[in-house]
């Protein structure tokens, strides 16, 4: 062996160990991937939430973690083959924008066989749709954000009361795809005896229903209409209101987003808000633990919005000790 | 020459290698460890640290937040106390409404006056149904200690961890209390937000009451089954006041799982806050850290170990040369062959001394050479075959001398017994110095034949020398000295017989030519009886002359030389015989005394011989009337044979040279010198001995010793 030769030899050597000692992994965080399944646009904010609350967890997109999204625009029958395109990429999480996307994802899962956890980013009353078990220990592949819209809609009544104590007769549109809605009519019906109201239940799955509820408020002189949660009238809203504001009704809505879409006031959590929330529990996921053992969440923030401006159109006067309790106002 | 090589590892370059790699392993082994460990100390407690520090910071953050929502209320209470107490609920309403807007940790406000009577409510997302009649504010545990108070926490209808603050309301002139104000504080934002902060993977935190009850927790369903951790350890020890303890941070959750775990106290609550994380999972940076020093030591022994090979086959490759070049001349016998010099250190210097010596021994063995051929010459001139025997007496050298005399074949590992078969050509080499005869190229050769052991017991080594002289000239001219020596003596012996003859003789002369006269005389005829009575003596005096001459004739009779088993005592009496009328006509007495049955082994006309020229000589020396006294007996296994005379006796001086041929002191007719010569060299071919003492003017004493036919075997 010439000199040279064993020269060569040693740097090939000191070359690899070197490679070797600063390639040790000093924390193995590879890329993890989450999918996304959104059933319209409306519900990418709630994405937006998520991305931003991870964030601030530390987790950083293309670093630590990519997002897969795959949007349906309303279309609910694309949601299966989306769904099979998330799980094709074998994603660490998915995530449901809403209830139709989770149950999407559980009937997937399960018909795949695989134990993906999917975290839905605020539902309403996952154990009654059937998507957990229990709210404590969901006990399945499936956890996430309950938005808690079931439950507060007999305080929606009650801030609509509060806010037009002359208002005795509401009318309530709901869905008759949401599985409790009777439930929700049962807690309605105990707070409108309370504050001496009368309300009536339309059920409404699509434009001409809506029609023709809108016919039945006009004849029976609803003075205000509350819009239940539910995925049609989350997509219906602007058209509610514009056909509310023509009969001069306030509309008392959801989302935050309801407010800015016309209605005179809302209660309920911001899609950006349950996106959030839900980020607390896919880093959860992402640091190991099982969703079986993640319990549900309630919403930790709740908006109470109201729309003075349309207040104003409609020739109406909210009463102040309410106003105080708003998040939000739209001033006219 | 077969090149035997050591085992691997009993070579240089072996040791060398090994050693460079101890040296280099041991110490980078030793220093690494030693860092490793220091570090290793250095980094738990880091990471002890660390996670105590985080601790702190929760447990200040809770008692801020908790803090926080305090002062607001308690901020609502002092600047809107009258509004809050009024019977006019509508500023109270607004009041509640903007705090529980402000606050968004406030699930809902209750106000109460100085009886508790619940005065107004308002709730963020339940449903204010109008005030039951006196309903009285609970959970309400002011002290002097704090300016408020804080219930124990408890679980909403949907799972959230809540607690009641509380803080009296007093009026802003008196300082009288004159109400309460208590607000539904939600803790959840605030559990999640520190129970999020990530301890690790697998790490945790968990938030406990003043009572040891789990409040919070990483894993919140583990708050939701309101899991007991009482038994943990580091809450026992939170339990009992003391603070945390970095040394014994180690230990086993209840799990199972080994942890180390740390916590601190939320001073104004009481509560705990513990984060505990698996050792295994703690300790990965000193893993990581353990794996990066045994690389570093792998790198460090690498190229260490490289260099230690590098220089080792540098330092071995100049003595593998040495070696290889030291075989080279081994298996060549090329003493000419030079080694080439590499290096110029002392391996150089062992090339070169080496190549000189290899120069002194190729001037050394061509002298050897030298002498040796010399040395051949010498032996194969020597005259005489020289033979060397390994110990089975084995041929391994032989001169030319040898090989002409038995063969010209190769005769190296021949026997020496299958060279020099038959009667007296053994190889036995118990006589030294017997003669043997050899037939070289028809002609017979006396050769004497001798040993010499060189190197007896050392089976390499030639063990023998045998020496074989030809002493064909010395044995015929001793054979013609002998013959002589005979012949003078039958010479002598004939004057004597024919004068011993003569009285017979005349006798017969007379009694025959009486006979004729008296037969002529036809007057006085002898009668037939006188004939035979002539006749008679005629017949016996030749007779007697007979005897006379057949004596001599027995002992001129010449004989081949071998040997039988004889009494020497017979041959005694033969011989004084023969020399009786000698002795007679010297008037010398000739005094015998032979005992029978002296058996010996020896030529029977050899001794003879040697009786003869010791009693010749013994008549010699003895004046007239003087006796020789002959004495022969056996004593113990030798024949003793003394022969001794009271003549004139042998100087000293001539006495040392009486054996030596040809020395006589008698007159030239008398004596050839060649008598006691001839008989020492009898008596030794008897295997006996023979010796002389004299006294001069006194006489002389001859003895003969040989050994006993029963005595000696041969």
């Amino acid at each position: 062996m010439t000199r040279t030769r064993f020269i060569v030899l040693i740097s090939i050597l000191v070359v690899i160990i070197a490679i070797f000692l600063v390639n040790i992994p000093s924390d193995k965080k590879s890329v993890q991937e989450i999918g996304i399944l959104a059933a319209n646009d409306l519900r990418l904010s709630k994405v937006e939430g998520l991305k931003s609350e991870l964030q601030k967890l530390g987790y950083t997109e293309g670093v630590d973690l990519t997002y897969h999204v795959e949007i349906a625009q309303n279309d609910l029958d694309q949601l299966s083959d989306l769904g099979n395109r998330l799980l094709r990429e074998k994603p660490d999480v998915l995530v449901a924008a809403g209830a139709v996307e989770a149950q999407v994802l559980k009937e997937l899962t399960a018909k795949n066989k695989v134990q993906t956890p999917v975290v839905f980013m605020g539902i309403l009353s996952p154990v009654d749709i059937g998507l957990v078990q229990d709210l404590s220990r969901p006990g399945g592949n499936l956890t996430g954000v309950n938005n808690g819209h079931y439950e507060l809609t007999p305080k929606r009544l009650e801030l609509l009361h509060r806010l037009l104590p002359k208002v005795k007769r509401v009318a309530v549109l709901g869905d008759t795809r949401v599985p409790i809605l009777e439930q929700i009519q049962n807690e309605l019906n105990k707070v409108a005896q309370t504050f001496d109201l009368s309300v009536n239940l339309y059920t409404v799955a699509n434009s001409g229903e809506i029609q023709q509820a809108f016919a039945s408020i006009d004849q029976e002189g609803a003075e205000a209409i509350i819009l239940l949660p539910g995925f049609f009238l989350e997509t219906s809203t602007e058209d509610i209101v514009n056909r509310a504001t023509l009969k001069k009704l306030p509309v008392f809505g959801v989302y935050p987003l309801d407010t800015e879409e016309g209605c005179l006031a809302s209660f309920g959590t911001s899609n950006w808000d349950q996106g959030a929330q839900s980020a607390h529990i896919v880093s959860k996921i992402l640091r190991g633990y099982s969703p079986e053992d993640i319990p549900v969440e309630t919403p930790d923030r709740v908006v109470f919005s109201i729309n003075l401006k349309k207040a104003q159109e409609l020739g109406l006067q909210p009463s102040p000790r309410v106003l105080s309790l708003a998040d939000q106002v739209i001033q006219p | 020459m077969r090149q035997e090589r050591s085992s691997w590892w009993k070579r240089i370059k072996a040791r060398v290698l090994i050693f460079g790699i101890l040296m280099s392993i041991l110490p980078l082994t030793v220093f690494g460890l030693a860092s490793f460990n220091a570090a290793r100390f250095y980094l738990q407690n880091n990471i002890q640290e660390q996670n105590y520090e985080r601790a702190q910071f929760l447990a200040g953050r809770i008692e801020d937040f908790v803090s926080t929502m305090a002062d607001s209320l308690i901020y609502v209470a002092s600047t809107n106390a009258y509004a809050l107490v009024s019977v006019e609920s509508s500023t109270r309403d607004v009041t509640l409404g903007t705090l529980l807007r402000e606050v968004p940790y406030f699930e809902s406000i209750e106000v109460a006056d100085s009886d508790y009577r619940v005065l107004g409510q308002i709730s963020r997302r339940e449903v204010d149904f109008p005030q039951e009649a006196e309903k009285k504010l609970n959970n309400l545990q002011i002290n002097s200690k704090r300016n408020f108070s804080l219930s124990g926490v408890f679980f909403s209808a949907n799972n959230r961890p809540q607690v009641y603050l509380t803080v009296s309301i007093q009026d802003p002139q008196t300082r009288k209390n004159i109400g309460y104000l208590q607000a539904k504080t939600d803790l959840k934002s605030l559990v999640t937000r520190f129970t999020n902060l990530q301890i690790g993977k697998a790490g945790y935190i968990y938030l406990t009451d003043e009572k040891g009850n789990l409040i919070g927790h990483t894993d919140f369903s583990r708050v939701l089954v309101q899991e007991n951790v009482k038994n943990n350890l580091a809450v026992q020890r939170f339990l009992t006041g003391n603070p945390s303890n970095h040394q014994e941070s180690e230990y086993q959750n209840p799990e199972g799982v080994q942890v180390i775990g740390t916590y601190d106290r939320v001073e104004t609550l009481d509560w705990g806050v513990f984060i505990e994380q698996p050792v295994s999972e703690a300790y990965i940076p000193v893993r990581q850290f353990a794996v990066r020093v045994f690389g570093i030591i792998l790198l460090g022994i690498l190229i260490v170990t490289l260099i230690s090979i590098y220089f080792g086959l540098k330092l071995t490759r100049p003595i593998e040369h040495l070696e290889e070049g030291v075989s080279r001349v081994g298996s060549t016998e090329n003493l000419l062959t030079e080694i080439p010099r590499e290096s110029n250190d002392e391996i150089g210097n062992l090339v070169t001394a080496f190549n000189r010596m290899l120069r002194q021994l190729y001037e050394k063995n061509q002298t050897l050479i030298e002498d040796q051929e010399l040395f051949r010459t010498v032996v194969n001139g020597i005259g005489a075959g020289m033979v060397l025997l390994n110990e089975d007496k084995q041929i391994q050298w032989w001169n030319s001398i040898f090989a002409d005399w038995f063969s010209t074949e190769d005769l190296s590992g021949v026997s020496c017994d299958t060279i020099m078969q038959g009667e007296g050509k053994d190889c036995l080499f118990l006589e030294n110095g017997k003669l043997i005869t050899l037939d070289v190229e028809g002609e017979r050769r006396y050769i004497r034949h001798m040993y010499y052991g060189l190197n007896p017991g050392n089976s390499e080594k030639a063990a023998y020398l045998l020496l074989l002289e030809d002493v064909t000239q010395q044995v015929e001219m001793e054979a013609r000295a002998i013959e002589t020596e005979k012949m003078v003596a039958v010479g002598l012996l004939a004057s004597g017989v024919a004068h011993e003859i003569n009285n017979p003789l005349a006798i017969v002369s007379a009694h025959s030519e009486d006979l004729l006269d008296r037969m002529q005389d036809h007057d006085d005829p002898p009668g037939e009886q006188e004939i035979q009575r002539i006749l008679k003596i005629i017949s016996g005096q030749i007779e007697r002359c007979k005897k006379i001459t057949g004596r001599l004739l027995h002992f001129a009779r010449q004989k081949q030389g071998g040997n039988d088993v004889m009494d020497a005592g017979v041959a005694i009496l033969q011989t004084v015989d023969l020399l009786a009328y000698r002795a007679k006509q010297e008037k010398l007495t000739f005094k015998n005394q032979v005992d029978p049955g002296l058996w010996v082994v020896g030529n029977e006309n050899e001794w003879q011989q040697v009786l003869l020229n010791i009693l010749t000589n013994a008549m010699d020396a003895s004046k007239e009337g003087k006796t020789i006294e002959i004495h022969a007996f056996k004593e113990g296994h030798q024949v003793k044979v003394v022969v001794r005379d009271y003549g004139e006796g042998i100087s000293k001086e001539n006495l040392s040279r009486v054996f030596n041929p040809f020395f006589t002191t008698k007159v030239a007719s008398q004596g050839t010198g060649l008598g006691l010569f001839v008989s020492y060299g009898m008596v030794q071919r008897m295997q006996g001995y023979m010796s002389i003492e004299s006294e001069e003017g006194k006489g002389t004493t001859v003895f003969i010793m040989l050994p006993h036919k029963g005595g000696v075997e041969r």
